[in-house]
This record gives structure tokens, sequence and C-alpha cells, in this order.
């Protein structure tokens, strides 16, 4: 099949060219036209004439002329325009109160200018679509003329611009001091300087160009003064941040009002930033008065958010602000620190017990918590509880809190006092809220092996005596070290609360079995003593509960009898293990009968046998030795004890001849039958009760914590190894210092004395030829 | 007998075909399980050494009881090779000849460690211990295994560690000359360490003297690096 297309031709209409038109007479009906425009007459005019009339022009190959002249006619009106400004430019350049009139003229002026600009470039819009081309070498368009030539005849760069440019910087000015302006007018003018172009080339706006780089200076400049005279005045780092804060705040809304955020006044905030706050602050936060937490202290919590959100706009990360808490918190902890230890100076020079020291230990440990405590509702309250800023702040507290050479003893003495009397009476919050900043503090610790010596010693020794408050806070306490330190480092802890709940069930069987014995065989004369054990597990204890108990206690018959009662039905039911005895814990009830009444007294353990000996002897005496004898508590532990039951005056259970204050070993000794006392029970107190170190029991706690580091280094050396195998010395001596990061942290000549001390006992190897390297021998 | 004569007949085929002898071809034909090309292959890779002259030196000292030379066959011996007991080449003798301890030698270290290097004759060893005299007069590598051997040569049975004297003595013989701030480390050692020296820091100190000789000030000694602490502490007193 064939397609056979017949194609139409469409031809182009002949264009009539009518080469009678006269540009002469055609501008002259354009000319006028524009000019009634701009003295605003157009509404006579027809758009269709005028329109018919430039189209015409343009087609008749007669575009460049119109537009030249144009360009003309609008050049001379705009001359005009300006020349009706010379009363303020030229007359009065120097009288600023005429600003404000003269900005609401040029304003007319403006809109005028671009109602006319955009009328004109209608009638127009033949020339503007053919003759002015979107390249750069083609004429502006109209729209873009109109600007151009609005900045060359009325702007300018001549007298008219730096007029123009002070009247705006002093009305700003004006405004900044709290005058009355007439924003909206400023915002016009502003806004017109940025549609100006800097030349057609240079699409940057004379905004940007001319006037922003003045604006900023001047800015600048005075609030540079401003801040000068601030720092000349109070020197108050208070009033300076404020001030300053208030004064960025108001050039940032300013600059949001006039729009001009992008162009011109970004560089202004920023340079007002750079210079009140970047350069500055740091010196006026070394001033007197800058401490943070004497603004807290003073309840400037707007002040001190207002220091952070100032610090966040001047620093990068906040350097200051870290900078400040770091320096700050440790020159205050060690103000703590020194207080403390010339407070212990002073105790020791006054001979004053240690007693006293457990004292110092608590104040210590509360100045700490207290200014913890604040510094943690500080961050929330006004630092947004910036992650980075409370590591900062952690930094700084561990830092000066291991300085302070007794911090783990203190801790804990802090800890005891809690358990056994500060918490009385307060609420489960209240609780929670204590035992969160002692873990606080807890955490700041890095020898936290000494910590736990310590606080097993004073654990155990509440335990024992049931001494604490509360049995749910302990464990509390325990479960939150757990989770800061890990089931490791709690383990022994939680071993000694389960000794004494299994020593409570043990009792219970005991009894009974002992009921049933007691039932079938024995002679009912015997006196039957009560006894109640705490069967403590060696693993878990401290080995100082049992420090000086390495004797044998003889005790009367009776109670021996209960013993042996005791140790049988033990072996019994737990064949193959071992019980020992630790004579100097415990407490004994005795009923005894003096001459008013009787008097139920408590005594330490070893003090029972003591008494139990004047039993039967009426007013004879007993000589030192005798006791000593028949008890077995060696001399020095006795006289202790004869102490406090023979010269203490208010538990003067016995009678010494001859009277004086120290038990001398040639002493004899009487039962006391006149004695008495207001209450029926009656305590004797015992010898040791926790309280803080001597120096000499310190250096030996120090002796065994090294000993225990030193097996704990070698254990982590060889842990490494063994899973290594081959690893070089630094290497080595950071994986060893990473796994004990939760317990101490070791010193590096230690790890290199234990690593030596394997190279000799040849669990590892140095390398042949790389004398860095080690070798793990199996 | 037939297995035998096979036997015969593979150490005839290793004896052709190496030129060894009878019973070098039967001991790497027993060593290899009788495998003709692996025992082939070792004897070609193994020098022969003739062990015969060395070992009539040997047998020349030895105390035909114990089959070892004793203390005096030892004086006899290093006299007849022309040194003195007080000199640090006898270090390299007894290294050579595999020494176990002091006044002791071995037959069998003392015979192939000697034929090993051409030392069939008592003119052929003392040759060789004046080359071992001269490589012993700086801190080269022939050195360094000498002084890395005197340590474990020193040691008495049931002794891990060397009792400071005795280091002390010999590393007034082994050194003199060579380490030339070696008064400072006796006096640190004898007066301020004072206690015995084990094995790492008798080795480390060879290598702190190498560090030493290329930075005598110690500026880039660093502490916390590998030395021993018995090295710490003596920059600590070179320091002072």
């Amino acid at each position: 099949m064939k397609m056979t297309t017949q194609r139409g031709k469409i031809k182009a209409p002949r264009a009539k060219t009518s080469s009678s038109v006269s540009f002469d007479k055609s501008w002259e009906i354009l000319a006028s036209a524009m000019t009634k425009i701009q003295d605003h007459e157009s509404s006579p005019l027809s758009f269709e004439l005028l329109y018919r009339t430039s189209y015409q022009l343009v087609i008749s190959k007669m575009s460049a002329q119109l537009y030249d002249a144009v360009k003309c006619h609008i050049s001379a009106h705009l001359d005009k325009v300006q020349a009706g400004f010379d009363p303020y430019v030229v007359v009065a350049r120097d009288d600023l109160s005429l600003a404000p009139k003269f900005l609401e003229g040029l304003n007319k002026q403006w809109s005028d200018h671009q109602t006319c600009t955009k009328m004109i470039g209608d009638v127009m819009m033949y020339l503007d679509r053919v003759y002015c081309l979107d390249n750069t070498s083609s004429p502006p368009k109209l729209a873009d003329l109109g600007l151009h030539l609005f900045r060359d005849h009325v702007v300018g760069t001549g007298p008219f611009a730096e007029y123009l440019y002070k009247v705006l910087i002093n009305e700003i000015q004006r405004e900044r001091e709290g005058e009355m302006v007439d924003r909206i007018v400023i915002k016009n003018v502003l806004s017109m300087l940025d549609l100006l172009p800097q030349s057609k080339s240079n699409k940057e706006s004379v905004l940007v160009h001319c006037f922003s780089d003045q604006l900023v200076a001047a800015t600048t400049n005075f609030y540079s003064q401003a801040a000068r005279d601030l720092l000349d005045g109070n020197k108050d780092p208070v009033v300076y941040v404020t001030k300053v804060s208030g004064w960025l705040e108001d050039e940032e809304k300013r600059s949001k009002y006039y729009a001009l955020e992008s162009q011109a006044y970004s560089p202004l905030v920023s340079d007002l930033t750079v210079k009140l706050v970047s350069t500055k602050l740091p010196e006026v936060m070394a001033l007197p008065g800058s401490e943070i937490r004497k603004w807290y202290q003073a309840k400037k919590f707007d002040e001190l958010k207002t220091l952070y959100r100032l610090i966040s706009k001047g620093f990068p990360q906040r350097s200051l602000l870290h900078h400040l808490l770091k320096e700050q918190i440790v020159s205050e902890g060690q103000n703590l620190n020194s207080a403390s230890n010339s407070a212990v100076e002073a105790a020791r020079k006054e001979k004053k017990p240690s007693a006293q020291q457990t004292a110092l230990a608590h104040k210590w440990v509360t100045d700490v918590l207290t200014m913890r405590d604040e510094f943690a509702e500080i961050t929330a309250k006004c630092f947004d509880n910036d992650v980075e800023v409370v590591k900062s702040i952690d930094e700084a507290f561990v830092e000066f809190v291991n300085k302070h050479a007794r911090v783990a003893e203190y801790l804990s003495l802090y800890i005891d006092n809690l358990m056994k009397k500060a918490l009385k009476g307060k609420s489960d919050e209240e609780v929670a809220a204590i035992l969160d900043s002692t873990v606080a503090c807890f955490n700041f610790i890095t020898d936290k092996d000494r910590f736990e010596n310590y606080y097993k010693a004073h654990l155990g020794k509440r335990l024992l005596n049931s001494k604490s408050l509360s049995d749910d806070a302990e464990r509390q306490l325990i479960s939150r070290f757990k989770m800061a330190a890990g089931g490791a480092f709690t383990s022994k802890f939680e071993g000694m609360f389960k000794d004494i709940a299994t020593s409570a069930d043990e009792m219970e069987f005991f009894r009974k079995s002992r009921a049933s014995i007691t039932a079938d065989s024995e002679p009912s004369s015997a006196k039957k003593v009560e006894l109640t054990v705490a069967l403590l597990s060696g693993t878990y204890w401290p080995t100082s509960i049992a420090q000086g108990a390495n004797y044998t206690l003889i005790h009367c018959a009776d109670a021996e009898n209960a013993k042996e009662q005791f140790e049988q039905y033990y072996s019994k039911a737990h064949s193959g293990r071992k019980l020992e005895w630790v004579p100097n814990l415990g407490n004994a009830d005795i009923r005894i009968k003096f001459k008013k009444k009787f008097h139920d007294v408590n005594v330490p353990n070893p003090v029972m046998p003591i008494l139990m000996l004047f039993q039967d002897v009426g007013d004879q005496s007993i000589s030192f030795h005798r006791i000593q004898m028949e008890t077995g508590i060696p001399i020095p532990d006795l006289k202790r004890h004869l102490q406090s039951v023979s010269v203490a005056p208010k538990t003067r259970l016995l009678k010494k001849v001859p009277m004086s204050k120290d038990v001398n070993e040639t002493d004899e000794f009487f039962f006391n039958e006149n004695f008495e006392a207001p209450m029926t029970k009656i305590r004797v107190l015992a010898i040791n009760a926790t309280r803080a170190e001597t120096d000499v029991e310190r250096d030996a706690t120090m002796v065994q914590i090294d000993k225990s580091r030193q097996n704990e280094i070698d254990a982590a050396i060889v842990r490494v190894m063994k899973s290594r195998k081959t690893l070089n010395h630094n290497n080595l001596v950071g994986e060893v210092t990473k796994q004990l990061a939760s317990r101490f942290k070791p010193p590096i000549p230690t790890i290199k004395h234990c690593i030596e001390s394997l190279l000799e006992r040849e669990y590892l190897r140095r390398d042949d030829n790389d004398t860095t390297l080690f070798h793990y021998e199996a | 007998m037939v297995r035998s004569d096979w036997r015969a007949q593979e150490i005839r085929r290793v004896m052709t075909f190496t030129g060894s002898k009878e019973k070098t071809a039967r001991d790497a034909l027993e060593k290899f399980d009788w495998n003709v090309e692996v025992a082939i292959d070792h004897i070609l890779n193994t020098p022969q050494v003739d062990l015969s002259g060395a070992s009539k030196v040997f047998d020349k000292y030895r105390n035909a009881d114990s089959d070892e030379i004793d203390l005096d066959g030892t004086i006899q011996y290093i006299t007849d090779l022309g040194l003195s007991l007080e000199e640090p080449t006898v270090l390299a003798v007894a290294m050579t000849a595999g020494s176990p301890s002091v006044g002791t030698f071995t037959r069998k270290p003392f015979v192939e460690g000697w034929a090993a290097i051409g030392g069939d004759t008592l003119p052929a060893q003392q040759k060789l211990c004046r080359s071992f005299a001269e490589s012993m007069t700086s801190l080269n590598a022939d050195f360094q295994k000498i002084y890395k051997f005197t340590y474990g040569f020193l040691l008495q049975e049931g002794q891990r560690v060397l009792p400071q004297e005795t280091a002390v003595d010999y590393w007034r013989l082994l050194l003199t000359g060579k380490y030339e701030h070696l008064d400072k480390w006796l006096s640190f050692v004898t007066e301020k360490y004072k206690r015995n020296i084990s094995r790492d820091a008798w080795n480390m100190l060879y290598e702190f003297m190498l560090f030493q000789a290329k930075d005598p000030s110690l500026e880039s000694y660093d502490e916390d690096g590998a030395w021993p602490s018995v090295i710490d502490e003596y920059v600590e007193f070179l320091k002072e």
C-alpha cells in the first residue's frame, strides 16, 4: 500500500512593513506617557496605544534607540528626585534630627520608582522581550535597568550614599538605645539597599557590599566600648554575663526583624560573639565573683543558664565551661582536702583519740557530697543536663577526691555512720537519695580495692554487733555497688550477709537438737546457758576481724558445756568443716545480784568468764594473775577488759586494790556488791568500736593491700598473656591496666616488677631479638 | 638373614651414592626408618666432620672414671691452650665446647663443638682461641652470644638467679674496655641495687649498653618502656 501525503504549507504572514513609522513621533507619545506615569497621572493613558507604539518601534528595528531614550528619560527623572533631597544631604548634612524625614522621603521615592518601572515595563513589554536577552552581553531588562538607574542616579557613591548610611546607622543606634524610630521605614530602606545590585556583573547587593561593613564596625565599636565600661565599673562577672547575653539577643532579634540574617547582620552577631564572648569571657570568668558554685548558692539560676547559653555561642564544645568547672571544682576540693588534713593534724597534736577522726571523716565526705549534689543540680537546672559537662565535673571530682590520702577509709566510715545513726527516721525516698550520692562518691574512687578492704571490716562489725539500722538499706547500697563496680566486687559483702542469715537458721536447728538432748541426758541441776553463734566463712570476712583473737578463751563450765554441745552438733551436721572460735567478738548477757537489786548486764564475750570467777568467792579477792590463768585472756587484752569493769565509773562491777586509773598485774580484784545504777539493763562497752585507723594500722593496711595488689597484677598479666601468647610491653601494660581499672590504677613500675618476677619464674620469656616482646611459656 | 641382607644392600646403596662411611650410612638409615632417599638427602645436607681429632684432644684431658674433663683437667687444658683462667677468652672456649658449668667439659659437645669449626688438634684450637680473643674486643654479635651464654654457665645447680658478687666479677672480666660506664654500673649494683641479678637483668644490660652508646645523654630513655626496673633505677642513678 502506498501512502501519499500531501503537505499543506503554512505561509508566514507577510509583515506589513510600513517604513512610515517615525521614531520621533512615536517617542513623543511614549515620553509624555512616561512623564505622566512618573507624575502619578497615568489613569487617562491608553495602554493599547502605548503598547502598539512601542511595538511598532521595535519591529521597525529601532529597539536600541528606544531603549536608550527610555534610559535617558528615567535617569533624568531620578536626577531630579535626588536633587529633591538636597535640603537634607547638602544643606543639613550634619543635622541628623531630620533623618527620619529623609528616610521617609526616600522610602516614598523608592516605592514610586518601583511602581513606575513596573508600569513602563508593561508598556515596553515587547522591547523587553526582544531586545533584552538573557545573556550578559545584552542590555539589562527594564526592571533591572530601573534598579541600576536608581543606584546610579539616586544612591550613588557620593555624599548622598554617605549621608544615607550615616542616617541608617544613627537610626539603628537610636533604636538600640530605646528611642522610638520608624522601624517600617528603616526596614524598607534596608531592603531597598538589599535589592540594588552592586553592578551589572556583581550581583552582590549594595547593602552587603557597601553598607554592611560600616554597620558592623559601628555596632562592634559601640558594644566593645560598652563592655569596657562595664568592666571598668563594678567588674562583676554576673553583670557582664547578663548584659552581654541581653545585647546579643537584642541584636539577633533586630537582625531578624530587618530580615538581614543572611546578609548584613550575621557577620555582625558572630563578630560581636567573638569580641564579647570568645575573647573576653575567659578573662571575665577569672575575676573574683566568677565561682559557679557561689552563683548557685546565691540562687542565680537564670544567670547560670545565661552563662551556659553564652558559652555555647562563643566556644566550640563549650570548652570554657569545661575548663571553668574543672578548675573551680578541683580548687574547692583541694580546699576541703587541706581543711580535712589540718583538722587531722590538730587532732593528733591534741592527742584526741581516733573517735574524732570518725567525725572528721564524716565531715569531709559530707562536704564532698554536698558539693557534688550542688553541681548535679546545677547541671540539671541550668546546663541542660549536658552529658559532656557532667563528664567534666566527674573528672574534676575524681582528680581531687583521690588526692585525699584517706578517701577509701573515710567513705567507708561515712557509710558506717549512715548505717548506724544518720539514716534514722529518714523516708525511703530520702534514704535512696542519700545512697545514690554515696555511690556517686564511691565511683570517684580509683582505688576501689582499698575501699573494699575498709568496707568489709566496717560492714563485718555492723553485722556481728547488729548495729545496722536497716538491713534493707545495707542491701540497697550493696546492690548499687554491684551496678557500679560489678559482681566480683560485692561478692564478699553478699557472702557476709548470707553467713548471718545461715547462722540464724543454723541456730534454730541447734536449739531444737539441744532441747532433745537436754531432755534425755543432762542432769537437771546443770544451769543452761543460751548460746547464739554467728558462723562466718573465712573467705568472706576480713582477717582483721579475728586479729588478736588467736587464744582460747576459757569460759565457766556451763558456758563451755554449751559450746561443746554446739561443736558436736555442728560437726555432725556438717562433717568436714572446721570450726574456729573468735573469742574477742560477741556479747554475753548475765544477770548479777547486787546488794540493792538485780541488774542485767551485757558484756563483751571475754568479760563473761572474768565476772563468773566472782560467782562463789564472797568477799575474797582474786589476783590479776589468777584471772589471767583461769580465763586464758592475753595480758594486754585482759588489762583493757578489767579497765572497763573496774575503773570505768558507770560500769564498776568490780573493785580494784589499789584504786588507780590503770590496771596493773599486781592488782587484786573484789566483787563490787554495792554497785548501783539507775537502769536495770547495763552495758559494758566493747574495747574496739568502729573508728578511724591509727597511722600504724593504716601502714599495715597499706602493706597488706599492696601485697594483694601484686597478686592481682600477677594474675592479670598471666590472664592476658595466656590468651595473647605474645605481646609487646606497652600493649601488655595497657591491657593489664584496663583489666584492673575497676579495682585500682596499677602504677607502671609495679607492673614492671611483676613482669620481672614472672620472667624469673619462667612464666614469661623475653624475645631474643625484640626485647620489647614477651612470650607466654605454658 | 634375608632381612639383614636387605639392610646391607641399602647401606651399600647409600654408601656408594654419598661416598660416606658405613657407619654414617647406617646411622642415617636408622634415623629415617630405612628410607633411602631421605637418608641420602640427610647425609648430603649434613656437613661431614671428622670427630676423631677433637676426640683425641678430649681424651688427653679427661678423667677416665667419669669420661669428663674435671676441674684439674680444665686447668691443664686452659694452660695448654695458652690462656690464663682470668681472661675472657676462656668463656668463648666454654661456649664453643658447650661446657655445662665452670670447670667441666663433657665429651659430646666438646668434640662436636670443636670439630665443627676445625679445632681438630690442640694447635688448631690455640689458633682459634686467638681469633676468639680478637673478636671479643667490642660489643658485637659474637660477643653478645658469649655474654648471654655466660649467665647460664655461671649458675650453679639449683640456682635461679646469679649471686651479685659473681655477676660483678664476670662483668668486670667481660666488659672492661668495652663499656665506658662500667665503674658506674658496678658501683650502682654494689651500693644501691644490692640484689642478685636475674637473667633478664643480665641480658638487658647488654641492650642498655648499646642504647647508651647511641644516646649518651639518655634523653630518649623511656622508663615506661620495656626496660626492666633495675635499668630504670640505674638511669635514675646516672641522672643524679
